[in-house]
């Protein structure tokens, strides 16, 4: 028996020892960094348009490299010498446009396969023959082989080869999932499905092995992690490398190495902007390499005596990582070249709140605290309490910008003069629904006699809030309960409404086990969705509950509801009650007190302040501060640039479509804007949500509206937790 | 020490007490070995509480060895973990070793059960 | 002569303990020299405030609860564990098979807490097995880690963790006790109560010392299992001092951490010294 057990023990230690070895042994492929001198130079294109979204990759058409476009039909290509784009007609290619053409996804000597209009794909050969394809539905990407064979893949992951000459197809290989990346280099696709990166040889019609370091570096860009579209393209180099643009950076990898190196470092360049989106690459025969963006065409050259070693580092620290934090970043890193913008997430993936402050205290300890801090979501009291923060008014020339700020937003935090942190952004709490029952809506525990009013009324299938998730009705909730919940101190009378109206929405709302939301939309969390809900309103039954963000976007739309065309009154109000003037600051910076480079920290903070980065914010970021921006903003109502029309469904009480009708989206009048500006001057209700807190009550929330436990204990259950975070 | 013979009680008492130990040793071994389906009963119940409670079935219906797989083939961080752990624990001992052979020794008579006392309450 | 080699004699153990007395010091003694710098200082910007951070400390209510937590956690499960292990040592040693039982006890050491903690949620959770049978029998369901009773499923994890080990250790001083004394006694006709209370007891004296300071130590383990079962803000009753250390250090509240941590090493050392005095006294 002891001789068994020592034996199956040895045999044990040596199954481990083993695994452990293999691991060790292959050697993981090397990310070459970037040097510290000589770096690529970035020169954006004369008269290249951001209208390149549609247009092909970039190909050779006798001699002339660029993009063709579908409208058009121009050829936009390179110069000789690389600075701007010149534009061709291609006489074939316009011969058979008949203005239907949506979008070309592939261009070549030997042909062009394009979408028309009527959803269809076609192609043109070479000899001016135009044929429809069949079998490419849902077709993502297509290119040429050098060679002239064409292959295109679908959302499904087949691939298929398509003949130019006829317009048939036949199915090469499949792979699994939507392709995040799909060219032909040499003999290879190279394409990138939710397995990971693979090599399809075109003439031997095998899969190839994939090089393990390139491998695992493609592996990481699938498309279940990315939020935008098209986010890696490969082009092929000049010395048997290919160039790999990604919103990390632009590699290059020499085929058959071990090393992939990093030319262009993604978080402070255009590749990693968020609000800008890559279309394609190309490297011309001088080893220029070029990129098409969606806002235009840039060049980049390599210098030698460029100076990437900054002059300076500045360290910026963000509980939560948000698109607005990374456009602003890279937009300063764009701007001030000789500054190293580091950028630290404190709740990367997986990370628990209470580890990313035990990290930040421990960084703070040991001397390398952060220069300048996002403060969003962290105990603010707390950090100007053991000095942390600087007091900005002190040095208020340095920061702040020529124009006027909205000082109730921006000052929100000020302490009898000693202001630690400022605001950049601002969103505001709204409701909607139909006028007259907005009339009778003051407070959370109102909206929530609707929704079971609605639930007992109609009942269809669909859902009244348009929730993301079922613990929405806490989470939104919050916005607009929070000071009357958290202010002063915890109110448990006051909870226990709270919890109970949750749960009456969220029993209401899912009842009739209806289905989720389909208003879904990766770059905006469920809190900041209001006016995709306010679009659902405009046709179904819904409750409109969220924040708005911005005025092109939101305010239009609220603004734009015409009584007549949808045949109902749906109304809007900013503000869950009549004389509630809340507002969410967003973007909270401070900077702190052992910050070793405050001069930059103070640049920082201008330049977020600044008029033109706040009138070009992106999508959702909330509301600009400067005063000036929001003139610009208010004034593009001048022109109908910004004004469409959309065809919308509404629907009637029984739940069946009653109408589809027209409606005219215009940006706001005169008249409204003075309305808007004169309510956000009068704001003077900060609603800041701690995460701390905001995790205690979201956890009790779910136990309630899961029905492990009643409103009363799930607010005894806050209080509890609250009173001991207090008495620490 | 001359044994006397212990009464069936004094097993019956050790037999029971010896299950109740076991229990929940038992449990954390043969957990790992159930199905996902299986563990989602047992489970489930915890994370989104529906009325139903946890199930506990000390033998699996069906047993598989996935759960295993994915942690042994599917988690590398697995290994360096493990490893890690291993050299903690082979250094704390190489440094213990040398103070537990001296303290055997007893060359510091009262100092010993002191300077026992001492480490012990710094690890 | 003799005497060099007396006296080398006599150090030849020195260099036996240079590795872990440099590791204590470096480790432990060095950086407890710097908390207690820090208690006399700010948390992050380190200007001297004296005696504040004390002041803040005992009038602070969490640390009053913890303390009163931690001390009644001692106070129970220590006799509690000494009690039922020594009564299952006893029993034990009159049995046969002892080494089978004795690894069947030992086997709640080798569980890993962050297993266990998934069991205890599993057994005593609210939506757990023995609510389960509770509600099936027709009670309304226990809240077992949610409310006061939290406290005694920490004492339960505890005990039933650390018993093998105890047991171990007072198996190791019963069957100690020589065998010729016993039944010198039994010849006389003691029966087993004195055999048990005159006899062995007293030579248990040592494995008692060690026990208590094992089990003591061990008591500030449970910390794991409490903060993995419910967080950072448990129920008040098992609210216990490293609950508040943790939260204070998550809130960088550093100076009123270094002040209670020397306050509690205090404390634990005064307490540690007069068992050794007691100790010392008996043993002469």
């Amino acid at each position: 028996m002891k001789k068994i057990m020592k034996i199956t023990a040895f045999i044990a230690a040596l199954v481990m020892s083993a695994s452990a070895v293999s691991c060790s042994s292959s050697k993981p492929a090397e990310i070459k960094q970037l040097s510290a001198k000589g770096g690529y130079a970035e020169k954006k294109l004369e008269f290249a348009y951001g209208d390149l979204g549609p247009a092909s990759e970039f190909t050779d058409i006798g001699g002339k490299v660029g993009a063709v476009l579908p409208f058009t039909d121009e050829l936009c290509y390179i110069s000789k010498d690389g600075t701007r784009i010149f534009r061709d007609v291609l006489s074939d290619l316009d011969e058979v446009n008949n203005d239907d053409i949506a979008t070309i996804f592939a261009a070549s000597e030997y042909g062009y396969l394009y979408w028309k209009m009527n959803r269809n794909v076609w192609v043109l050969s070479s000899d001016g023959t135009e044929n429809q394809v069949s079998g490419l539905e849902n077709i993502m990407y297509a290119e040429f082989s050098e060679d002239g064979r064409l292959f295109a893949c679908n959302s499904n992951g087949d691939i298929l080869e398509v003949d130019i000459s006829t317009g048939d197809t036949k199915k090469v290989t499949g792979g699994n999932g939507i392709f995040s990346a799909f060219d032909i280099i040499g003999s290879n696709i190279i394409y990138i499905d939710d397995d990971g990166a693979h090599f399809y040889d075109i003439d031997s019609g095998r899969e190839t092995e994939v090089p393990a370091a390139l491998k695992d570096f493609l592996g990481s860009y699938r498309h279940e992690r990315l939020t935008s579209g098209i986010a890696v393209d490969i082009c092929r180099g000049n010395d048997d490398d290919i160039y790999i643009g990604c919103p990390d950076g632009l590699y290059r990898y020499v085929m058959g190495g071990n090393i992939i190196e990093q030319l262009i470092d993604g978080f402070v360049s255009r590749f990693g902007d968020p609000s800008d989106e890559m279309i394609s690459l190309y490297c011309g025969e001088d080893g220029t390499l070029y990129a098409a963006f969606v806002s235009g065409v840039y060049s980049y050259r390599f210098d030698p005596e460029l100076e990437t070693a900054a002059a300076s580092e500045l360290k910026v620290y963000t509980l939560e990582k948000n698109n607005t934090v990374s456009k602003l970043i890279s937009g300063f890193a764009s701007e001030n070249r000789g500054v190293k913008v580091d950028l630290q997430v404190g709740m990367k993936e997986g990370m628990t709140y209470s580890d990313a402050m035990k990290e930040l205290t421990t960084q703070i300890l040991s001397g390398n605290a952060p220069d300048l801090m996002i403060l969003d979501g962290l105990d603010i009291e707390n950090l100007i309490d053991k000095n942390m923060l600087i007091d900005l008014s002190e040095n208020s020339e340095k920061w702040l910008p020529e124009n006027d700020l909205l000082s109730n937003v921006v000052n929100w935090n000020d302490h009898d003069g000693k202001l630690c942190s400022v605001a950049c952004r601002f969103r505001l709490p709204a409701v909607g629904a139909e006028e007259d029952e907005l009339k009778k809506i003051s407070s959370y525990a109102d909206i929530a006699d609707l929704c079971e009013e609605y639930r007992e009324k109609y009942d269809p299938k669909e859902t009244f809030m348009g929730y993301y998730d079922v613990n929405d009705s806490v989470r939104i909730g919050l916005i607009y309960e929070w000071n009357r919940l958290f202010g002063s101190s915890p109110d448990k009378e006051a909870l226990t409404e709270f919890f109970d109206s949750c749960k009456r929405i969220h029993d209401a709302e899912y009842a009739g086990n209806a289905e989720g939301s389909t208003y879904w939309s990766p770059d905006v969390t469920s809190e900041n969705a209001f006016s995709a809900r306010f679009w659902g309103a405009l046709g179904y039954k819904i409750i409109a509950t969220g924040a708005v963000n911005d005025i092109s976007r939101d305010m239009s739309l609220l603004t734009s509801v015409d009584e007549s065309v949808l045949g109902k009154k749906l109304s809007y109000r900013l503000g869950i009650s009549e004389d509630s003037r809340s507002f969410l600051p967003v973007c909270n910076i401070g900077i702190t007190q052992s910050a070793k480079n405050a001069d930059d920290a103070y640049r920082f903070l201008a330049y977020a302040l600044k008029d033109k980065t706040q009138e070009n914010g992106n999508d959702y970021d909330g509301f600009p501060v400067n005063v000036k921006a929001l003139k610009k903003i208010y004034s593009r109502n001048v022109n109908d640039e910004y004004d469409y029309t959309t065809s919308l469904d509404v629907y009637g009480d029984d739940g069946k479509v009653k109408d589809t009708v027209e409606l005219d989206i215009r940006s706001m009048d005169n008249a409204e804007v003075k309305e808007f500006d004169d309510y956000i001057k009068s704001l003077d209700e900060p609603v800041y949500i701690e995460y701390a807190v905001r995790e205690i009550a979201e956890s009790a929330g779910e136990k309630c509206l899961s029905g492990t436990e009643t409103a009363e204990q799930a607010a005894e259950e806050t209080m509890k937790q609250l009173e001991l975070r207090m008495k620490e | 020490m001359r044994k006397k013979a212990a009464g069936l009680p004094l097993y019956i008492v050790m037999a029971v007490l010896c299950t109740a130990v076991l229990f929940p040793v038992i449990l954390a071994v043969i957990l790992p070995f159930q199905a996902h389906t299986e563990l989602k009963d047992t489970l489930s119940p915890l994370v989104n509480f529906t009325g139903k409670y946890a199930r506990i079935d000390l033998l699996p219906q069906y047993p598989s060895a996935e759960n295993f797989k994915e942690l042994l083939v599917y988690s590398p961080e697995f290994y360096r973990v493990f490893w890690n752990s291993l050299l903690m624990v082979g250094g704390a001992y190489s440094f213990s070793r040398p103070l537990w052979q001296c303290l055997r020794r007893g060359r510091l008579q009262g100092l010993n059960s002191r300077a026992g006392g001492f480490f012990s309450m710094s690890m | 002569m003799i005497n060099r080699y007396a006296i080398k004699r006599k150090y030849r153990y020195l260099p036996f303990l240079l590795p872990s007395v440099a590791g204590v010091a470096v480790f432990t003694f060095l950086p407890f020299v710097d908390s207690v710098r820090r208690s006399f200082c700010t948390a992050v910007t380190g200007d001297l405030v004296g005696v504040n951070n004390y002041k803040a400390v005992f009038v602070n209510e969490a640390f009053g609860l913890a303390v009163k937590n931690t001390a009644v956690f001692t106070a129970v499960c220590i006799p509690l564990l000494i009690g039922i292990s020594f009564f299952i040592a006893y029993g034990l040693s009159r049995v046969k098979h002892i080494r089978l039982i004795k690894s069947v006890l030992l086997f709640p050491m080798a569980v890993p807490t962050a297993a266990l903690v998934l069991i205890w949620q599993i057994l005593f959770g609210d939506a757990g097995w023995i609510n389960h049978i509770i509600t099936s029998h027709g009670h309304g369901a226990v809240s077992f880690l949610g409310s006061s009773k939290a406290f005694w499923v920490l004492v339960g994890s505890y005990i039933w963790k650390n018993l093998g080990y105890t047991v171990l250790l007072w198996l190791t001083g019963i069957m100690g006790v020589s065998t010729s004394v016993i039944d010198a006694a039994r010849v006389d006709g003691a029966n087993e109560r004195q055999v048990l209370f005159r006899i062995i007891l007293p030579e248990l004296k040592p494995a008692l010392y060690t026990i208590t300071i094992i089990s003591f130590l061990n008591s500030f383990k449970v910390f794991r299992e409490a903060y993995l079962v419910a967080g950072a803000y448990p129920h008040k009753s098992i609210y216990l001092l490293q609950h508040l250390f943790n939260n204070w250090f998550v809130n960088m509240d550093l100076d009123k951490m270094a002040a209670a941590a020397v306050v509690v090493f205090s404390v634990i050392f005064a307490a540690a010294v007069l068992l050794q005095r007691v100790w010392d006294r008996k043993e002469v």
